[in-house]
Order: structure tokens, then sequence, then C-alpha cells
């Protein structure tokens, strides 16, 4: 199999047709399903996944290898793109970003803030409720609930310590729970 | 995760692939800056620059007939392109005008270079007068004197641009110009055998063939500008 970056020199180098094909066949459907796990509607998800590959396909002349592989960025990409959009829609409501303090919180499992998210009807609601977090807060939430990652990644990738990962990510769950049940 | 993903058919997919790959996949043309853009707010520089290289011919006259004209001609070789390189950006540095064509249509870094290509192709012909002066005096290896010098002069220059682009600054190229005329100075001192072997015993052709290779070397390098950094937007 041809590697990532070989196919981009041969994109950005000879506007390879057989090879932006191949990049886009590789990463399409699993950019999809890890936007429509955060969207949960079929629409939706195919706008912000086409938006997410013209911006990558755009932005592949300054993409550099040596930084990051092109999964973790794309990856990246594909979840700004999701928090951009879930912040507009707040914007929109008039909601304003809340901050949440570094302090100590009780790590528990939440199930109930976890099950919902694999409900349709409830997980826009929950991923509005996210966005209005700071970025940093926001991506530990998605790295951990849709990427699949451990604390221990997650830490590595954003370079904070293991604790504040999980504390972070927590308190998060505590709070979206409080504002589920505050709103109905 | 237990959310069922609802993919799309084959056919949205396709739809979908067609109209991203035919906006990245668009070849942008680079409509290239003309000279006026080029050297904007350069006069100065340059007739400063043809200054300095006439100064430079009146040079070549002085040291004829001494015996170690290849040396110094040499060492002249990328004189008239680091003159008009450093006082180009240095001038504008402190007019403050890097900041306005940093807001150009065209990147800073893509008029520089393209403004140090043309100072280049400029160069090689006035050296050539320079040769053309000292040429009884260095005889059967004037040429090849030319093309080597030709070669230091153009990848001096590509290494102080890759500087720039990489460090934004000008003055470290300074020390690259320095360590030629230093390393020049350390030929004429002690390395006369180092000099007969890399100028009069390696062939014309090799010389030529070398030369023509740091040509190709610089649009390649031009090339790469165009294509990742021409465009501000």
């Amino acid at each position: 199999m041809v590697s990532d970056e070989k196919l981009i020199r041969k994109i950005t180098r000879y506007h390879d047709r057989q090879a932006a094909d191949e990049l886009f066949e590789r990463y399409y459907r699993k950019v999809y399903a890890y936007v429509f796990r955060q969207c949960g509607e079929r629409e939706l998800a195919m706008e912000l996944t086409q938006e997410i590959f013209m911006a990558v396909f755009q932005g592949l002349h300054g993409f550099d290898g040596r930084r990051a592989a092109f999964r973790t960025w794309l990856y990246r990409v594909a979840a700004n793109k999701i928090t951009d959009y879930y912040r507009s829609r707040r914007y929109r409501e008039g909601l304003r970003e809340v901050s949440l303090e570094d302090s100590e919180v009780e790590i528990t499992q939440d199930e109930n803030v976890v099950e919902r998210l694999s409900q349709k009807e409830t997980l826009q609601q929950i991923m509005e409720i996210v966005a209005g977090y700071d970025l940093m807060w926001v991506r530990i939430f998605q790295m951990k609930s849709f990427e699949g990652k451990t604390f221990a990644e997650i830490a590595v990738t954003l370079n904070l310590p293991d604790n504040t990962v999980k504390s972070r990510y927590y308190a998060m769950i505590k709070q979206i729970r409080k504002q589920f049940e505050t709103s109905g | 995760m237990g959310i069922k993903i609802e993919y799309p058919t084959e056919d949205e997919i396709k739809v979908q692939k067609e109209k991203i790959l035919r906006v990245a996949l668009e070849r942008k043309t680079v409509s290239r800056p003309d000279f006026q853009i080029l050297f904007y707010n350069c006069r100065l520089i340059l007739a400063v620059g043809i200054l300095l290289y006439l100064l430079l011919l009146y040079f070549c006259l002085m040291i004829r007939g001494r015996g170690n004209e290849g040396y110094w001609v040499l060492m002249m070789y990328p004189f008239t392109y680091f003159v008009i390189y450093f006082l180009s950006i240095l001038a504008e540095e402190q007019s403050e005008v890097v900041e306005l064509k940093q807001s150009m249509k065209y990147s800073f870094v893509y008029v520089i270079s393209m403004r140090m290509l043309y100072t280049n192709v400029m160069a090689v012909f006035l050296n050539l007068i320079m040769i053309g002066i000292l040429h009884s005096a260095l005889a059967a290896h004037a040429w090849s004197l030319a093309a080597a010098g030709t070669t230091a002069d153009i990848f001096l220059a590509l290494a102080s641009l890759t500087i720039y682009e990489k460090t934004g600054s000008a003055k470290i190229s300074g020390v690259l110009f320095l360590g030629w005329i230093v390393g020049c100075i350390w030929l004429l001192l002690f390395g006369q055998n180092l000099y007969h072997l890399l100028i009069e015993v390696v062939p014309l052709a090799v010389h030529l063939a070398v030369a023509a290779f740091s040509f190709l070397t610089w649009f390649e390098y031009m090339r790469k500008v165009e294509h990742k950094n021409a465009y501000n937007f």
C-alpha cells in the first residue's frame, strides 16, 4: 500500500488524480463515521465531511509530514470543523461560552451521559453543550468519546499531564449531565 | 460508540468526491509579478549595486598582471548579488516597507526569490565582463573560472534565500558571504594546490555541467516557491 506521504507528494507536485482518488477513498468513510457519531444526521454528516475534505485537500500544500502524520492532521481538521459547527449554532442561539475550573473532581464513571451519546435524539444537544467549553476541553471530550483514545494517548497528543486530562473529562461529563437535567 | 452509522450511498460518495477533487486539483495559474513590483522602491539600491560593480571592474584593471587574478575573480563573483540582496532587504526593513510588502498579493519570500533570480542573471553577465577584462591574465582557465564562479554564486544565493525563508533574517547570510571571502583568502594564501586542482586540472566540461546543474537547482527552487508560497492567500 502506498503511504499517505507519497500520495500527498504526487497530488501536490503533479496534481495526480489517481493519488487524490486513493487518498479520498482511504479516509472518506472513516471520517464520515467520525462526523456522524458527533452529529447523528446523515445530511449534516455528509455536508460537514465534504467541508472537511475540501479544507484538507486545499491545504495539502502547507501540510508538513514531519510535524504530524496525515491521519492525525485530518482528524484534527475534522474535530475543529465539528466544533465550529456547534459553536456557530450556540452563537445563533445566543449562548455564551462556559468556563470550567481545573478543580478537584470526583472521578466516577457517568454511564448516563455516555449512553446518551449513542442516542441520536440527544447527541446534538450534548455536542452543543460541549462546544460551549474551551477548545482544549472539547478536544479531550472528542478524543475520548469519538476517537477511542485512552487518557494516556490524549495526554501525549495534547501535551498535558494524565491526571489533568482525566479530571477535565469527568468534570465535563458531570457538567453536561447537570445542564441536561436542568434543561429537561 | 453504540450509534448506528448511516453511510451515504456509493453514488452520493462519488458526487462528493467529484466536487472535492475538482476544486482541489484545479491548477492555479501563477501570474508572475513584473519588474516594477519586484524592484519597487529599489532604484537607489540598484544604482549603488552598479556603482560598486564599476569599482570592482576598476579593481580588476589594477590587479592585472600580478599573477593572482584567479583568486580575486573567484572571491568577487557573488559580490554584485550579495550587495543588491543585502541592501534591498536591509533598506526595506529599515523603511518598514517589509510589512507593507507582506500584505501584497505575492508573498514576500516569492518577491525576494524572483528579484534575486533577475539579479543573479544580471550578475552572470556582469561577471562575464569582469572575466573579459582579465582574460589575458587568466588565459586558458578563464571559462573554467567563470563557470565555477557562477556555480558558487548560484549556490550561495540559494543558501541565502533558504536562510531568509526559514529565519526571516538577511543578516545571517552575511556570515555566508564573509565565509566565502575568508575561504577565498585562505585559498590565495595557502590553497594554491587546491586552486590548481579545482580550476586548472578539472576539465571545462565538468565546470559547465556543474554550472548547468546549479541553474536547474535554482529553477526547481523557484518552482517550489511558486507552487507553495507565491500568494499571500
